[in-house]
Formats: C-alpha cells, sequence, structure tokens
C-alpha cells in the first residue's frame, strides 16, 4: 500500500470514526456512497446488487474502523474491498447469470435514464443502442480488466490505487488497461 | 521522441496521454509526435472514440433508502453475539486487506500434508524402546521360567542327594 505523507481528511475522519465518532463515518458515507455504488453498478450491471454490496462495504468499514490505520488513502481502501465484494459477487454467480438480465435491465435502466432528456424518438433510440453497446463491451471484458478500466476512467484512481485493490503490481494494472483498452477500441471505435 | 508502440512503456504513454493524465510538456512532445506517426495517431483517435462512449454511459442515482438499510445492518451486526462479530471480522479480513495468504486454503492444505506426513515419519521411526515393550516383557517371563526350572531341578537333586546346597524350600 502507498504511504500516506500528511494525513488525508478521509483518513482524519476514518481515525475519528475509530474513536467512537459517527458522525464521521456519515460525512465519509456521503462523499463516498454514490462513487461505490456506481463503480459497483458498473461492474456487476445490475442496481439492486450493486446497492446491496455497496452497503456491505459500508458496513465493512464501519465493523473494521477499530483496527483502521491509514497506511493507505482512504478511497483506495474502500475500492479494495469494493473490488473484492464485486469479484466474489461475479465468480459466485457467474453459472447463473445470463443475457435475459441484462437486456431486461438495460432496457429498464435506460427507459429511465433518457426519459427526459432526448428530444426525440431517433435520439433516444440511437442513445439507446450506443448504451446497450458501452455495457455490453464492458461486460465483455474479463473481471479484473474491467474492474481496472472502472476504477481508472470513472473512479479516476492512480495506477498504485488500482493495484492495490485489485492486490497486483503497478505494472500489471498497466498491462491490464492496456490490453482492456484494447479490446474497447476494437468494439467501440466505430462510434466515434 | 521515440515512438511509444515501439518502447517498453508505450502503454504507459498511451495512457496517460489519452485519459489526459501526462504532464503538459510531455503531452506537448508526445503531440508533435502524433502528428507525424500514423500507427499513434490511429491509436489516439480509436481511443478518444472509446473515451468518448465511455463517458456517455451513465448511472442511475442512489435509492433514498440506502442509508436507511446500511443503519439496519450496522444494528444488526451490532446485535449479534460477540463471537459471530468476532467471526465476521476474521472473514472480513481479505476483503479490508489483511494478507490473503492466511486465508488461502491451498497453502495450508499442503502445509498440513506435510506435517501429517512427517507425523508418520516419526511414528514409524520412533525409538524401539518405545514400542518393544511386549518382547521384552516376553523374555523376562522366558527367564523366570527358566530360573524356576533350574531352581527345581536343584530341588530333585538334594532330594535325592546328588548335590549338597543350602537351598531348603521353593520359590
Amino acid at each position: 500500500m502507498e504511504a500516506v505523507g500528511a494525513l488525508e481528511r478521509d483518513a482524519e475522519l476514518m481515525l475519528r470514526v475509530r474513536a467512537g465518532d459517527i458522525a464521521s463515518f456519515t460525512l465519509l458515507l456521503e462523499k463516498h456512497r454514490g462513487p461505490v455504488v456506481h463503480f459497483l453498478y458498473r461492474m456487476l450491471q445490475n442496481q439492486p446488487v450493486a446497492e446491496e454490496l455497496a452497503q456491505e462495504v459500508f458496513l465493512r468499514v464501519y465493523r473494521s474502523r477499530e483496527t483502521y490505520e491509514p497506511t493507505a488513502k482512504f478511497t483506495t481502501w474502500l475500492f479494495r474491498i469494493a473490488t473484492h465484494l464485486a469479484l466474489n459477487q461475479i465468480r459466485d454467480r457467474k453459472h447463473e447469470r445470463n443475457q435475459e438480465n441484462l437486456d431486461e435491465e438495460t432496457s429498464q435502466g435506460m427507459t429511465r435514464q433518457v426519459a427526459d432528456r432526448g428530444p426525440n424518438v431517433e435520439q433516444r433510440m440511437v442513445k439507446d443502442a450506443r448504451m446497450t453497446e458501452v455495457r455490453g463491451a464492458i461486460a465483455g471484458l474479463p473481471d479484473k480488466q474491467r474492474a481496472a478500466v472502472m476504477m481508472h476512467k470513472y473512479e479516476e484512481l492512480e495506477y498504485s490505487q488500482i493495484a492495490t485493490a485489485l492486490g497486483c503490481s503497478e505494472s500489471a494494472v498497466k498491462s491490464l488497461l492496456f490490453r482492456a483498452y484494447e479490446t474497447l477500441r476494437g468494439r467501440l471505435a466505430h462510434l466515434a | 521522441m521515440n515512438c511509444p508502440l515501439q518502447v517498453n512503456e508505450g502503454a504507459e504513454i498511451l495512457l496517460d496521454y489519452c485519459s489526459q493524465r501526462m504532464d503538459p510538456d510531455r503531452a506537448a512532445d508526445f503531440r508533435l509526435h502524433v502528428a507525424d506517426c500514423g500507427d499513434c495517431k490511429q491509436v489516439v483517435e480509436a481511443q478518444a472514440a472509446v473515451w468518448s462512449a465511455l463517458d456517455s454511459y451513465q448511472t442511475i442515482p442512489v435509492s433514498m433508502d440506502f442509508d436507511r438499510k446500511l443503519w439496519a445492518m450496522i444494528d444488526a451486526d451490532d446485535a449479534r453475539p460477540w463471537w459471530q462479530r468476532t467471526w465476521a471480522r476474521i472473514s472480513d479480513g481479505p476483503a479490508i486487506g489483511w494478507p490473503t495468504y492466511l486465508f488461502n486454503w491451498k497453502p495450508m492444505l499442503g502445509a498440513a500434508t506435510a506435517c501429517a506426513a512427517l507425523a508418520a515419519v516419526m511414528i514409524v521411526n520412533a525409538p524401539s524402546g518405545v514400542v518393544s515393550d511386549q518382547p521384552l516383557a516376553m523374555d523376562s517371563q522366558k527367564l523366570m521360567q527358566n530360573v524356576e526350572s533350574a531352581l527345581d531341578d536343584i530341588d530333585m537333586l538334594n532330594q535325592v542327594g546328588v548335590i549338597e546346597t543350602g537351598y531348603q524350600g521353593t520359590i
């Protein structure tokens, strides 16, 4: 784990949680709830499961408060827990996952997302199709590559943070990312 | 500037440039290179398209009752017996960053097999005094029988007057 020179704000809050300050946990929750849920949603492509797992992430953070040590950035630790749970979830449910769920979730989710944005039906359909392609391309990535891309692209974590979250070296992360983006270039370049 | 596609750190250069994480001076150098390098230009344009496509991947808002459910989970967790909470903390280990070798059953299985094999070897090669009580007991019994037999013989010879000993009775 990377060392934390000056104690970052989140780590300070977590140390207060360790000392029994529940309000600090609420502040951490407010700040990181969205990113964690969105990361898990993009990883699993299922909103209810993503939220359940995100709650499990914060439960584990809270449960570990007494042994917390600020040896790394708080977000590194947080996404390490989230990644671990997401990869376990994918592994456990791989056999029961099917395309029907994905399609159903896509159509429902997309209706909610674009209902009041697209000025006309044609544009909405184009956007739906584009989103479906993006989701499909991401879902087609191997689990670790997908996690690496999600943390790199959407959470803007550093290579060292992604490496810690995935339990591998920085060079392995760069390799994962390069291969993942190479695959995505093949699948999504035509959307330019 | 060397072509990133021809050097080891090329992946990192392309990733950093396309995700706008490269420092401005280096980015300017790379931009000049891209202008002259068809291969890099192609990769950068394709990556920009991927970046733009990924930007369009929106998520939906977090449920309103997210926090309520979380606090219910926390309360339920706090209400569990101490041993269940302790077990839960141990189970959380791999996720919260404890060394993974503590939770990996494969090396543990190997170590357990090695210990079992070592124990078996120690039992088989144990010192004979520990495992050979029975033969020793049999030797003692035979010796006693021989002594009794010898004493009986002396007694009999004594009675017929062949030898003269101080021995007068039986054991």
